[in-house]
């Protein structure tokens, strides 16, 4: 508990009438309260997740964590302010901004707080009325969203004072708090519409994807949001003169916000008024009188554990169906431990949360760099021309090595590091086998697709011409992420726990992340004019991979630094 | 008939302190050994060495004849292993998991997919091949850990407490496969506190009490040596230092 915890604690136990009269046991709300405050407290922030390798031994300003995290969004978010004519216009946007941001946090925020498994078994068989219960989850639900929503609209609020004058503050901020109830109002309908077309065993699951989903756009937001505001376009629009706007609840409140603040009277706005009071409110009365209800009983299926359990399914008898991943496998790994560790880390990838969170961030990240070098300048007109293909590709070729490199580093570590107790009693000859099976498949899921769409868009946009210089930077690549490989991964596959990972390595690290690509990428741009030197190249690259890899089969057990207990 | 396991002068430090004092057992093939001792005495020590996870110990360990030291490899081969409590890949189904550990023994994909489906066929989980085991009951997970450990069959099995979370049918079923396995000649290591079990199944067993063999024989032996009834009793008069009555009644004081 810090200050923070300690003064909401303070604040919301001060109603001692109220709780009296609804027979609350205060003494009980305020140990749950605690409890939970503190726990809280030690859990990864939403906002602080991907701050990777810094990660302390036990997380204990989460709470702090989260609202600077929080205060940076609501910085960022003031880039709305750039856009339109008008304040109206500023308004709607800062708003439709909010509402997004404050809804993804509380999906990713409040599933931990509602889904608290332990309840069932810690809470609830102890003599605890149901009224105190639901005081307490519904009061921790309050702090968990002020601590996110105040700083979040702190700056703003400031920001609106700057141009509007002081007026319109208490306006804001009551426009705030409605939208908030509109974003738990649209959590929960998100919730009941998840429960509704998967099994509440996997909810956590399609809860887990979407968090994965905000980070990305969180990554590629960081990016566009600044460059889309320096558009002129968007500068000079006025949500006003749109049509339907009325149906677009940001604009109501934007609206409201206005008239409250004793600017520009009109029915119109008179009506955005009513909508931003009543709709809020209505939508949190059918929460609490028709949502709440069903979703506890399908949360008690979730508590339940194994009733939910996916049936058994009959075993189809017959020819073993060979997947495309063990073909891979086949084709270009050894039999044996090598095989083992392509397909275990090809499996793991796809399905570790930890994974996922760190390495497909990345992806977006990727996705909108590599749009914008297309977009830039009107250089894409160039490109249909065929000019100038090959530089472009190639940027993005080396580019991607940034992937896959984040996608090796990560390889080792997972919450799971317990479970490669089986990799230690195992037969295995040199754990070098299985670090090179698996990076061979990180190799094959985050290179290769690209390699092979970039390689098709180049024949397509300038023909055969294209190939040696990006099959060039393709092996380039290889060899990057083979160097990176034998650097980076000394220890077998999602073996390792998380906490301090390669914490002193943090600049070794990003220096081989762009310095790598960077001196590859530089040295074939001067080259890639000379047609025999590239082939030359291609034949001496060739081979690079190969060996790095004979030098990681031969890491032995003495190299890695769990022993595996 | 040579030992299959033979364990000489085994001691172990962690840091300073010394988990196992000069431990010295040799078994038989086709042995159920039981080996059993307080939280705390060296069990799992004894068989983080016995599975390779440990090297740095002084005294010899021979599996089959074989230095564990000179050839891990072939020590590794010759043992399964199912651990207590495990951890697992569990976003991999039993069918990828058992695949895995295949290969690590250098099983070949036909013969896993082969054996692995009889096995779970038996445990009753055929029908749960394909499923993610992050859903599975903890009965479940240790009858996929089981499975684990015998699949490439090996001749020495080490178990862990390999009851815990089972039910009553599968608690019998795995009770007569250890009793069928001893009987082709196999050797059974099983690490447990549930004394009842030991009692039937093992058909030797090792007490070890803060690192030290106290007590070694069949139960019979133990029985007339203590001149107590039951294996619980053997245990406690062995390793307890204050009567169990006391710690009772001192629990029972603590709310006067």
């Amino acid at each position: 508990m810090n200050f923070i915890d300690n003064f909401f604690l303070w604040l919301v136990m001060l109603p001692t009438a109220i709780y009296q009269k609804l027979n609350i046991d205060q003494n009980q709300l305020k140990a749950v309260l605690t409890a939970k405050l503190t726990m809280d407290n030690r859990r990864p922030a939403s906002f602080g997740g991907r701050n990777r390798g810094k990660e302390k031994k036990e997380i204990s300003k989460a709470t702090l964590s989260t609202m600077a995290g929080a205060l940076m969004m609501g910085l960022i978010m003031l880039y709305t302010f750039a856009i339109g004519t008008d304040m109206v216009t500023k308004l709607s946007m800062y708003m439709s901004m909010f509402i997004f941001m404050i809804c993804i946090t509380l999906i990713t925020d409040f599933t931990s707080v509602l889904i608290d498994v332990r309840d069932n078994l810690i809470i609830l068989p102890k003599p605890i009325s149901d009224v105190t219960f639901v005081a307490a989850r519904l009061l921790h639900i309050t702090i968990r969203t002020t601590v996110v929503v105040l700083p979040m609209t702190l700056p703003g609020c400031i920001t609106a004072a700057i141009i509007q004058g002081p007026a319109i503050i208490l306006p804001f901020i009551l426009m705030m708090l409605l939208m908030t109830l509109l974003g738990i109002f649209f959590i929960n309908a998100i919730y009941i519409l998840i429960l509704k077309v998967t099994t509440p065993v996997k909810f956590q699951s399609v809860i887990g994807s979407i968090q994965i989903g905000f980070v990305v756009l969180m990554m590629a937001s960081y990016q566009i949001m600044p460059r889309m505001v320096q558009s002129s376009m968007l500068t000079h629009v006025s949500v006003s003169t749109l049509p339907y706007m009325q149906f677009y609840p940001p604009y109501w409140f934007a609206d409201a916000c206005m008239l409250l603040s004793g600017n520009g009277f009109s029915a119109e706005s008179m009506m955005s008024l009513v909508l931003s009071l009543i709709i809020p409110l209505l939508s949190i009365w059918l929460v609490v009188r028709f949502f709440a209800p069903s979703f506890n009983k399908k949360l008690g299926m979730i508590t339940g554990g194994t009733s939910e359990q996916s049936a058994p399914v009959k075993r189809l008898e017959g020819t073993r169906r060979i997947s495309l991943l063990e073909r891979l496998a086949g084709w270009f790994t050894k039999p044996g431990a090598e095989f083992a560790g392509f397909m275990f880390a090809g499996r793991m990838i796809g399905r570790s949360r930890d994974f996922k969170m760190k390495v497909f961030p990345s992806i977006g990240y990727m996705i909108v760099f590599a749009g914008m070098m297309l977009f830039r300048d009107k250089s894409f007109a160039g490109l249909a021309n065929g000019e100038k293909v090959a530089p472009m590709l190639l940027m993005v070729i080396y580019m991607s090595s940034m992937l896959l490199s984040t996608a090796m580093i990560q390889l080792p570590y997972t919450d799971k590091y317990k479970a490669s107790w089986l990799f230690f009693v195992a037969p295995i000859e040199r754990p070098g086998f299985v670090i090179s099976g698996a990076v061979k498949c990180v190799m094959i899921l985050f290179f290769v697709p690209l390699a092979f769409a970039l390689v098709v868009l180049g024949l397509v946009l300038q023909g055969p011409s294209v190939l040696p210089n990006l099959l060039l930077g393709c092996l380039n690549v290889l060899v990057i992420g083979s160097i990176i490989a034998y650097i980076m991964v000394k220890q077998l596959p999602f073996s390792t726990a998380q906490e301090g990972a390669a914490g002193g390595s943090t600049f070794i690290r990003s220096m081989l992340l762009l310095i790598l690509p960077g001196a590859f990428g530089l040295v074939h741009y001067f080259l890639s004019g000379f047609q025999w030197v590239i082939l030359l190249l291609l034949l001496i690259t060739a081979v690079i991979p190969w060996l790095v890899f004979d030098e990681i089969k031969k890491r032995d057990w003495g190299s890695l630094k769990n022993q595996g207990d | 008939m040579e030992p299959i396991i033979r364990i000489q002068n085994l001691n172990k430090y962690y840091g300073s302190k010394h988990v196992l004092k000069n431990i010295t057992i040799d078994i038989e093939p086709g042995q159920v050994i039981g080996y059993i001792g307080p939280n705390g005495a060296g069990k799992s020590t004894t068989v983080k060495i016995l599975v390779g996870l440990l090297s740095d110990f002084t005294g010899d360990v021979f599996v089959k004849g074989i230095d564990i030291r000179q050839n891990p490899l072939a020590v590794k081969s010759l043992i399964g292993f199912v651990p207590e409590m495990a951890e697992l890949y569990d976003v991999l189904t039993p069918n990828e998991f058992l695949s895995l550990m295949g290969s690590l023994y250098g099983l070949t994909q036909e013969v896993v997919a082969e054996r692995a489906g009889r096995m779970l066929d038996a445990f009753g989980m055929g029908g749960n091949m394909d499923q993610r085991m992050d859903t599975f009951s903890k009965g479940m997970k240790q009858k996929i850990l089981i499975t684990s450990g015998l699949l490439h069959n090996p001749e020495i099995i080490i178990l862990d407490e390999p009851l815990s979370g089972l039910d009553a049918n599968s608690v019998i079923i795995v009770k007569e496969l250890i009793d069928k396995m001893a009987k082709s000649g196999k050797t059974i290591f099983y690490c447990s506190h549930m004394m009842d079990v030991v009692e039937k199944v093992s058909d030797r067993i090792i007490l070890i009490d803060e690192g030290k063999v106290v007590a070694d024989g069949s139960f019979e032996e133990l029985r007339q040596m203590q001149d107590k009834d039951s294996l619980e009793a053997i245990f406690a008069g062995l390793t307890s230092t204050q009567s169990m009555h006391d710690a009772s009644d001192k629990l029972m004081n603590a709310f006067d």
